[in-house]
């Protein structure tokens, strides 16, 4: 390599490099103080803002789901297996939207402690399979590296979830 | 057939979706196509002027 | 280690020529893939469990986003090897690229879009996934727009191979993006090696359509490096011999 390619190199590493650590600090600060939603324990620890809209993230607990007859209006409680939220929302719920299913709801804490929502989404996993199927395909949750899986699960019992919701409260700390 | 065109009531978001990528990919292949075909005109164009003088 | 075949390839007519051959080994292939694996996808492959049908757009939707981050990355390492070696090759590699991925980051965006409305209940959020891939659409059409403002081409490869580098590091945080960070979209189906998230019935079709997609990126982008190596030829001897004036 002549030395004025040597040169050339070094600058585009050296451009690449600055930009990548520039972008890694802003990336990591960026971790700390945005997330797109709180699940319930971090909201009980007060880290949620107060009085503020924000997204709440967590699994539908299982048997919560209540609606108003004659109503469009719903009540459930937002679960990470640690703390539970009662969430009241009147509209239409997306079709991914079930018991022990992963949910984000945006909205407002009011101070009886209960969320009051206008906007309910669904959250899916990325495990596919066919309708009967449960076992062989079955749910790898509790992947550390993941913790939005925490509020992606869809299998049918908290205990396996504990392990993924504990990766996800650690890293709410 | 008709089961199938349904997609299980999904069909308004399954359809567009194919729709759109399919789309996508037919442009592709028109514009490369144009791009290589313009390169060429312009080619033979500057190899006549050439010749002229 | 000898040189000669990267001098070779990157000398215009060998280059035009390679395209020229290589072009049909590219697209009669991904033609096939895409044909099965659609036939796989929307036919053959059951429903989900959750998502019954609506999950089918997976089967456009990842293989498009796949391609939007590797064309860019491919874009950033010819930019790269263009300010390096000042090739001109590889900066026209670089420009024939991008269009090809601005579209497809465009059908990622929208096919994502479809499927996020019946699905999550939304067409768009700012989740960082979301965003950050919108960001890279942002991206290709800074590039293409920073190469149409220059008149001086060289001075256009140039600026714009250095947009292509530094944007690359949006890359990794888009597919980390899901990992890193609370989202609403699930995270990486296929990208995870060794841990299986679906049956080989659906995920059959799924590799079907990224290698279809994969080649018949590889072939639209010969076609149109075809173009650019010969809009950057002004003269030679060998442009009468290939477009018989």
């Amino acid at each position: 390599m002549t030395p004025t390619r040597r040169r050339r190199l070094l600058l585009v590493i050296g451009i690449l490099a600055g930009v990548s650590i520039a972008g890694g600090l802003a990336l990591s600060a960026f971790r700390q103080n945005v997330t797109f939603y709180f699940i319930p324990s971090q909201v009980a620890a007060g880290k949620a803002p107060v009085g503020e809209s924000f997204r709440l993230g967590g699994i539908v607990a299982k048997g919560s789901v209540h609606r108003t007859p004659g109503s469009m209006q719903v009540h459930f409680m937002v679960t990470d297996y640690k703390h539970e939220i009662p969430v009241e929302y009147t509209g239409v719920l997306p079709d991914l939207f079930r018991e022990n299913s992963g949910v984000i709801v945006h909205g407002k804490l009011l101070p009886d402690g209960v969320f009051l929502a206008n906007q309910v989404l669904a959250k899916h996993d990325q495990y596919y399979r066919p309708p009967g199927i449960h076992q062989a395909w079955g749910i790898q949750h509790g992947d550390p590296r993941d913790p939005a899986l925490a509020v992606s699960a869809t299998a049918s019992t908290a205990a396996a979830h504990s392990s993924s919701i504990e990766a996800a409260t650690e890293y709410a700390k | 057939m008709m089961r199938f065109l349904y997609m299980g009531g999904y069909y308004p978001w399954v359809w567009p979706a194919y729709v759109v990528t399919f789309g996508v990919m037919g442009l592709n292949i028109y514009w490369a196509k144009r791009l290589r075909e313009r390169a060429r005109r312009a080619a033979r164009r500057r190899l006549q002027t050439q010749e002229e003088p | 280690m000898t040189w000669t075949w990267f001098h070779r390839l990157a000398s215009p007519p060998h280059l035009y020529r390679t395209a020229g051959r290589l072009t049909p080994w590219f697209a009669w292939p991904a033609a096939l893939l895409i044909i099965a694996g659609l036939i796989g996808g929307l036919w053959l492959a059951p429903p989900d469990y959750q998502q019954g049908d609506a999950y089918r757009i997976m089967y456009v939707h990842a293989p498009s986003a796949w391609l939007s981050l590797m064309v860019y990355t491919i874009m950033a390492v010819a930019g790269a090897i263009g300010l390096i070696w000042r090739m001109k090759a590889a900066h026209a590699l670089a420009a024939a690229a991008a269009p090809i991925g601005a579209s497809f980051t465009l059908a990622t965006l929208v096919t994502g879009s479809l499927w996020g409305k019946p699905m999550w209940g939304t067409y768009w959020q700012w989740d960082p996934r979301l965003t950050s891939e919108l960001l890279l659409f942002f991206l290709y059409l800074g590039y293409m727009g920073l190469r149409a403002a220059f008149e001086d081409l060289q001075r256009a490869d140039r600026v714009s191979a250095v947009l292509a580098v530094v944007g690359v590091i949006n890359v990794p945080i888009i597919h980390y993006s899901v990992v890193w960070w609370n989202s609403l979209h699930q995270g990486p189906s296929v990208m995870y090696l060794g841990k299986p998230t679906m049956p080989p019935s659906m995920l059959v079709p799924l590799l079907l359509m990224f290698f279809g997609f994969t080649l018949f990126f590889g072939a639209v982008l010969l076609v149109r490096l075809q173009g650019e190596v010969l809009n950057r030829e002004r003269a030679a001897r060998w442009v009468e011999e290939e477009v018989g004036a």
